[in-house]
């Protein structure tokens, strides 16, 4: 397909792409072959730098370091792709809608989506958890929601292109019900371009559960969570700064990993670098 | 006489210097798809006050020409510009960007196509004309600001004192399009480069451009040269015509023998596509495609298209050959007609 | 026979140029009149926007809250002491009412007391809310001066190895994680060399560690956009117009690109605020800075609705008037947005 091969063109974005597979390969399979238990104390063993057996060491309670790191990233995964599906489903239908119906609706729609646009993902992720309380399934819902306006948004800008489409100005004229040509026609054009705008979505989703983690609101101990083992190693930060470093480089990394992969997906997707 | 091509389309009983002599003028870009042939080897010279034609489809390297020889191709995409382009002396291919910042908006001038796009539209229209003024001369700010009204003012804009300070935003295309004009001719250049000015806007307002620019001409007595693909507007301006087909100059030729007496195919073709106002036939149309400008040339670049097609023709890419003084045509079909007069009048 | 006037040049110019004067004090007598009424019409939109803010938050806590009361009098409670809450908090009244009570509460200054603590929210929340904005438009401020520059210098240099750098700066930027930042800037600056101070807001130089890390997702951004916003406008038409005219390319830049290409630049910059206070929610917690980002974390931590919910007001009204801010800067920079014929 032409798109992979201008996708090849960007380096970036196979870097980004490359980065992320190992980090996906690494934490779903990872704790399944690793000989240690994630969550299993052993504070005889606390504190221990990098060695044959702990390769990354071992965290303040005497876990293994890379196996806590590789369930996290499971952990994150899960919940980026959880809240990410949440957003582009409710938020990208909405906007779709609005976008395609236009008039009030559309107006309506759009004056609210600003207003709550203006809370970033954080912000109401952090409010929304205060209602609904902690957890792993709340922080998905919770970060799920906050990105709803992005997706509203961004529903709306496609479902706008799409409809000035002559395919799609010609099912109207022939009498083709208005849900109809929205369920076939916008929903499957739309949806390639919103798939790849849900990368960089990803990349600030799991920035926001690492923070609400970070927290302490989040993902709950003894559960592993990139964000949350940065919290708990805060106290050690003079004494062994490694149990701070590493976390957070995983975190770095993952959302590096999606920022490339999604500007280098926009990149190959945009066709305007053509030469006249 | 019908060997004289060292200054070709030049009249021969013309003895002025021309004010631009631009000679085997090729410009290769750069794409993600390969190396672009936009301009192969054209040569022509531009008398002072001529108007010449540069006709042809979209894609024909038109537009590049005009910016290779003012230097302002996007250096991004351009490999390569050779041969030369010679304006009082110098060879504008080869200035440094001082030298060339002195010789663009003074000696030689662009007018672009879109003037929805060629104006900043966060500055007003007096402002970019007075731009033009100062980037060549320090002129007191009175007189600046009197010669940017007198010059809105020529190219017919109505009440100009009171529009200098409007925003782009706030005209109509064609007074946009004459606030570029206006800026063109504010130095009284020698050369006018104009892209296809008049394409961009309504037919009515098309002829009201025309008016202006040849207005503005007789003022400063420029030569232009006037890219388009509207025959049109060829017959209504230009004093000569070159036809460009695949990058390469086809024909040339004054613009009475061009449209009396085509001789180049594509040129044959281009007049028969013209919709007649009267009579029963139906509109035609060029059969195929323009060429892949990406695949290299073998043979002439019209030959898929051309109905005189011959299997010399996919093989050599003909050379010009004056069939007539001043009227230089590319192509195998009409070499063989020449060869066969010749016989004809030898054999009689 | 016709008769010639010869006019003299000099008078129509000097009329010309009358003309022009008066024309241009017109215009401006319109533009102000315009920009009045349009900033009359921005506020009433914000008011609405304001309004529909307050509508969502409250149907959002009363909506997804669950028992509201039963979290205020704590898990334990005995039912008598939840039916106590409930009646303390107004929550035995009907919806309407109790919006009504909301509103009005906010209009006065009235948001509540904290469920936990018992004191008026508004009065924590001013006591907090300048710490906040003096770290917001520090950081602010200089992430987008930083950005600027190095977004301009990585369309000016596009293609070079400077060109990569800057935009490896971009997307760090925006990845870094702002907690973890944070506290290795602290592990590094302030215990190797004790420069600067890293908890509290005490001293002068207190503000520079936390704005620091706070600007770093702003510096991104704002590199990044300028960056492609430049680009953008360096292969215009009218960039090629103004070299046409014999204008030298770094004055094409200044004169022409800059202005246009910072459009979009402003508009990422406003809305990148919301993102830049969450942010600083982090950072405060991070550097102890004691603004209304740890407030409002200690708030979440309890579950203090009351102080969410107030936070939340106060949080929608400062992003609203940067909203305002930001569209007012655009029909400064922009002429087409203004309607002065």
């Amino acid at each position: 397909m032409r798109s992979v091969r201008s996708l090849a063109a960007h380096p970036n974005a196979v870097i980004g792409l490359v980065v992320l597979v190992v980090l996906a390969l690494a934490s779903l399979i990872g704790p399944l072959i690793s000989p240690h238990d994630p969550e299993r104390l052993a504070l005889d063993r606390a504190f221990r730098g990098p060695s044959a057996s702990h390769w990354l060491g071992t965290d303040e309670l005497g876990r293994d370091l890379l196996t806590r790191l590789m369930a996290g990233g499971r952990i994150s995964l899960l919940i980026g792709i959880g809240a990410v599906g949440l957003g582009l489903l409710s938020g990208g239908t909405i906007g779709l809608i609005s976008g395609y119906a236009g008039g009030m609706v559309d107006l309506v729609i759009q004056r609210v989506n600003d207003a709550m646009f203006a809370f970033s993902s954080l912000l109401l992720a952090l409010a929304l958890v205060a209602i609904l309380g902690p957890g792993v399934t709340n922080v998905i819902i919770s970060v799920g929601i906050a990105t709803i306006p992005v997706f509203i948004r961004l529903g709306r800008a496609q479902a706008m292109v799409i409809r000035n489409q002559p395919f799609v100005q010609t099912a109207e004229l022939m009498g083709v019900g208005r849900p109809r040509i929205l369920s076939r026609h916008v929903l499957r054009n739309a949806l390639t371009p919103l798939v790849v705008q849900s990368t960089v979505v990803l990349g600030s989703a799991i920035l926001a559960a690492a923070g609400l983690g970070f927290l302490g609101l989040g993902v709950q101990e003894p559960q592993a969570e990139w964000g949350a083992m940065l919290g708990a190693a805060r106290q050690f930060i003079f004494a062994d700064s490694r149990l701070i470093l590493v976390p957070g480089v995983a975190i770095f990394l993952a959302v590096v990993a999606f920022n490339l992969l999604g500007d280098g997906l926009r990149d190959a997707l945009d066709p305007r670098l053509t030469v006249k | 006489m019908l060997g004289a091509t060292s200054t070709v389309g030049q009249h021969p009983t013309d003895p002025v210097d021309p004010v631009l002599s631009v000679r085997d003028l090729s410009t290769t870009l750069r794409t993600g798809q390969g190396d672009v042939h936009a301009v192969r080897g054209v040569s022509f010279d531009l008398a002072p006050g001529e108007v010449l034609g540069v006709v042809g489809e979209s894609g024909a390297g038109k537009s590049m020409l005009l910016l290779s020889i003012a230097g302002l191709a996007p250096a991004s995409i351009v490999r390569s510009i050779e041969g030369a382009a010679l304006l009082g002396g110098r060879d504008l291919l080869r200035l440094t960007p001082r030298q060339r910042q002195r010789v663009l908006g003074h000696e030689l001038t662009m007018i672009f196509q879109d003037p929805g796009t060629t104006l900043n539209p966060l500055m007003a229209v007096g402002d970019q004309i007075a731009e033009v003024i100062t980037n060549h001369a320090a002129v007191p700010r009175r007189q600046l600001w009197a010669r940017v009204i007198r010059l809105l003012d020529t190219v017919g804009i109505p009440a100009a004192a009171r529009r200098v300070d409007d925003y782009p935003h706030q005209l109509s295309g064609g007074m946009r399009q004459r606030v570029g004009i206006a800026i063109a001719i504010a130095n009284e250049p020698k050369v006018i480069l104009a892209d296809e000015p008049t394409t961009a806007l309504d037919v009515t307002i098309q002829a009201q451009i025309l008016d202006v620019l040849a207005e503005a001409r007789a003022r400063t007595g420029a030569a232009t040269i006037l890219v388009t693909h509207d025959l049109g507007v060829i017959a209504e301006v230009a004093d000569r015509v070159l036809v460009m087909y695949g990058g390469r100059v086809q024909e040339s030729a004054s613009v009475g023998t061009l449209f009396e007496d085509p001789r180049h195919p594509y040129s044959l073709a281009l007049m028969s596509c013209q919709p007649r106002l009267h009579g029963d036939e139906p509109a035609r149309s060029i059969p195929g495609s323009p060429p892949n400008v990406t695949e290299a040339v073998v043979g002439c670049v019209f030959a898929p298209r051309c109905s005189r097609r011959m299997s010399m023709c996919l093989e050599i890419e003909p050379e010009l050959e004056p069939v007539e003084p001043g009227h230089p045509v590319a192509c195998h079909a009409v070499n063989a007609d020449l060869a066969g007069e010749r016989t004809d009048v030898a054999a009689r | 026979m016709s008769l010639q006037l010869a006019v003299d040049r000099d008078t129509i110019d000097r009329v010309a140029a009358a003309e022009r004067s008066r024309a241009r004090r017109q215009r401006q007598l319109a533009t102000a009149r315009w920009a009045a009424s349009f900033i009359g019409r921005r506020l009433a939109v914000s008011l609405l926007s304001i309004w529909i803010v307050t509508l969502g938050i409250f149907g959002l806590v009363r909506v997804l809250g669950g028992d509201v009361a039963r979290t205020s009098a704590g898990p334990d409670a005995s039912p008598a002491q939840v039916e106590a809450a409930r009646i303390r908090l107004g929550l035995d009244r009907s919806l309407p009412e109790q919006y009504v009570d909301f509103v009005s509460g906010i209009v006065t200054g009235d948001l509540g007391e904290s469920y936990r603590t018992g004191t008026p929210v508004w009065d924590e929340i001013t006591a907090r809310l300048p710490a906040t904005l003096k770290l917001a438009v520090a950081a602010t401020a200089f992430g987008s001066l930083v950005g600027l520059v190095l977004g301009g210098i990585a369309a000016v240099k596009r293609g070079t190895w400077v060109d990569s750098v800057v935009s490896f700066i971009g997307i760090a930027g925006i990845s870094i994680p702002v907690f973890w930042l944070g506290l290795m800037l602290i592990s590094l600056l302030a215990v190797t060399y004790n420069v600067f101070p890293v908890t509290g807001d005490d001293e002068p130089l207190s503000i520079v560690l936390p704005a620091l890390t706070v600007s770093v997702f702003p510096i991104g951004l704002v590199t990044r956009m300028t960056r492609a916003s430049l680009l953008d406008t360096l292969g215009s038409d009218y960039a090629r117009t103004a070299r046409s005219k014999g204008t030298s390319r770094p004055a094409v830049i200044v004169r022409h690109c800059l202005r246009n290409a910072a459009i979009p630049v402003v508009t990422v910059i406003g809305l990148q605020f919301g993102a830049l206070l969450g942010g600083a929610v982090l950072v405060e917690s991070v550097y102890a800075w004691p603004g209304l980002g740890r407030y409002l974390v200690g708030a979440v931590e309890t579950r203090d609705i009351a102080v969410v919910q107030g936070l939340a007001v106060v949080f929608a009204v400062v992003f609203i008037v940067v909203n305002l801010a930001v569209d007012l800067l655009y029909v400064a920079i922009d002429p087409r947005l203004r309607d002065n014929r």
